[in-house]
């Protein structure tokens, strides 16, 4: 296990590594530069500004410098807001994007769990469709579609809840609500991911022998359903979590867009479309790592959860 | 052999030949491939469709709801057309779909996305089917270290944060049509390259191709004859799946700005526009709603064909 962990590790800091290498080659051989805008900048200043950030010297010391701040954690600084820390920018951003998703992966794992165990219970009734129903509505219809359609429905129809805002605080309500739209965007094509996933596992462990042997033995339907089933069938779902979180995590930039929330998918977008490397690399080392991380967390549950695999 | 042999002996299908049949008795797929073929047909057929040009500018119909209405008449030089009293001659139009903010005619814009959102999903699918093949194939054959390496990299690259490389590496290299499907195809080949490797190893060792083998049967013709035939299957199920989620991608990063670009549209630039011009004060539901219904209707048609030849094709689902 410890040999297993150590491999992983080492191979996150590899591709971590190998990121930070191909968008510095991307930055650096792309046309446009951080310092052209509309404006006509002088010859002068652009290139003082190029020797302040080290524009000047070769590429290769370049990389060189620009990996050994990486390595002492030091995102750097800003091209376009200058004088301002790259942390200082994208960690805020990184803890509203964070926030997001953690609720979304919440909804999205209970409504899931919820429809596919409720599905799976009643195979082949009216519950199982509605489920399944929904479902497939969510493979179906994109984030970017839906934000728009709940503000219309929720927002502007029902006037339910109002989108506009970051909660201030944690704990009122009032606050609170203002999350529920832009999280429920993000949470809605993984629960019929989760669901569906949950039924197919619930239903591929209910007709197992193991199951046959629970109700011989004269165990309770509920208990047979609950005891034995929901812990082997909800595997699939769970083993889904960790690309789930990676896919909130790229979903989070287009509901960050149509929400207007300030957050790390935002400063991303904008970095990106404004030449600014240094956040652009900063936000993609972090998601980046949050992929490599959920990657690595998703191998050791499905360890935990599964005997068979801890053997190998 | 005589006769008699030949009138007990089963017809003999192929594998591809089972598939089909039980693919046509899949009802809800059957429905959703003529709805594809439909949408299809009418992508292809705009220009007779529709009266309008997708880049003509009616500009004293902006934001007309569906329905009818009437326009300047122009000539064939883009002029006005005035009759004897010197009043400008007004021609009935009708818009089906309504127009968008500049005057044109949203059917026309409709259906010309979709031709991009389609041709799209289509190449990069193609793309990414051909590099996979190659990569899985020729990682499967090498075998041994090569084979390790190979999938060593794969792996790291499922690793990358996907989406972000493709919104990176399409800032930078520009935003046109080719950009776009080049890019989402060569992000997207890694689970094909998975598949295809893991069919020819299992493929490699079984009897049929034992026995070709020993009969002497030459390389290039196990390949052609004995091995592709029989990954075929998956390839097929993985590539109708895949087109849905190119088509997917190109919206996504079109709604963000980052993909197709003006005078060319997508179903992602049209939700775009449409959802920044609906608000609380004007209901121009029409923007978003028809250019999102195609959306849905087409990716939900591409899974359930998807899921059908999956099921037909009886490959399991990893």
């Amino acid at each position: 296990m410890t040999a297993f962990l150590v491999r992983r590790l080492v191979a996150g800091v590899l591709t971590l590594f190998a990121i930070a290498t191909i968008s510095f080659a991307v930055c650096r051989f792309a046309p446009g530069s951080p310092f052209t805008s509309e404006k006509n900048v002088p010859a002068e200043v652009r290139r003082n500004l190029e020797r302040k950030y080290g524009f000047d010297r070769p590429l290769v010391v370049q990389y060189g410098i620009m990996m050994s701040r990486y390595v002492r954690g030091d995102l750097g600084e800003s091209f376009q807001y200058r004088g301002r820390e790259v942390g200082e920018l994208v960690w805020p951003g990184f803890a509203v994007s964070a926030r997001l998703g953690a609720v979304a992966f919440v909804i999205a794992m209970f409504f899931g769990l919820a429809l596919g165990v409720t599905a799976s219970k009643w195979q082949n009734q009216g519950p199982d469709y509605a489920a399944m129903s929904t479902a497939t509505l969510g493979i179906c219809v994109p984030n970017f579609l839906l934000g728009p359609l709940l503000v219309l429905v929720f927002h502007v129809w029902l006037t339910w809840f109002d989108p506009t805002g970051w909660p201030e605080n944690w704990w009122t309500w009032a606050e609170l609500k203002k999350l529920v739209l832009p999280a429920c965007t993000l949470a809605f094509a993984h629960i019929a991911y989760v669901s569906r996933l949950t039924r197919a596992g619930m239903l591929d462990v209910l007709h197992k022998d193991f199951i046959r042997t629970a109700r011989a033995k004269g165990l309770s339907e509920w208990s047979v359903f609950l005891k034995h089933g929901l812990k082997n069938g909800v595997t699939p779902a769970l083993t889904y979590a960790g690309p789930m979180a990676a896919y909130i995590i790229t979903g989070s930039v287009v509901v960050e867009k149509i929400f207007a929330i300030p957050g790390l998918g935002t400063h991303f977008v904008n970095s990106a479309l404004n030449r600014d490397y240094s956040i652009l690399m900063g936000s993609i080392l972090i998601y980046s790592s949050l992929v490599i991380f959920f990657n690595l967390l998703v191998d050791l549950m499905y360890a935990v959860l599964d005997p068979r695999v801890r053997m190998n | 052999m005589t006769a008699a042999d030949h009138e007990i002996a089963p017809e003999s299908r192929s594998p591809l030949q089972l598939a089909m049949r039980r693919f046509r008795k899949n009802a809800r797929a059957l429905i959703c491939l003529i709805l594809l073929a439909l949408t299809g047909a009418a992508t292809l057929a705009v220009p007779w469709i529709s009266r309008h040009d997708y880049r003509f500018q009616d500009l004293d119909n902006a934001y007309r709801a569906p329905g009818p209405g009437e326009r300047a008449k122009v000539d064939e030089s883009g002029l006005a057309v005035y009759d004897e009293n010197g009043e400008v001659v007004k021609e009935k139009v009708y818009y089906v779909m309504g127009t968008d903010g500049n005057g044109r005619d949203l059917m026309a814009r409709v259906f010309m996305g979709g031709r991009i959102s389609f041709a799209v999903g289509i190449l990069a699918t193609f793309v990414s089917v051909l590099v996979g093949i190659c990569y899985g194939a020729t990682s499967a054959f090498l075998g041994g270290r090569t084979d390790t390496l190979l999938m060593r990299i794969v792996d790291v690259m499922y690793g990358l944060p996907h989406m972000m490389v493709v919104i990176i590496v399409m800032t930078f290299a520009g935003r046109s049509f080719v950009v776009v499907f080049l890019v989402l195809g060569f992000f997207g080949w890694l689970t094909m390259a998975r598949i295809v490797r893991g069919q020819i190893l299992s493929l490699k060792e079984r009897e049929f191709v034992e026995a070709a083998r020993a009969l002497g049967t030459g390389a290039a013709s196990i390949i052609f004859r004995h091995l592709i035939p029989n990954v075929l299957g998956p390839v097929i199920v993985y590539t109708t799946l895949s087109i849905p989620a190119v088509i997917l991608q190109e919206s996504f990063l079109s709604f963000l700005g980052l993909g197709i670009s003006e005078p060319q549209t997508s179903w992602g630039v049209l939700i775009n526009e449409g959802t920044v011009a609906v608000n609380n004060v004007k209901n121009l539901s029409w923007l978003v709603a028809f250019p999102g219904a195609c959306l849905a209707i087409t990716l939900f048609c591409l899974n359930s064909v998807g899921d059908g030849l999956r099921d037909a094709f009886d490959v399991q689902q990893r």
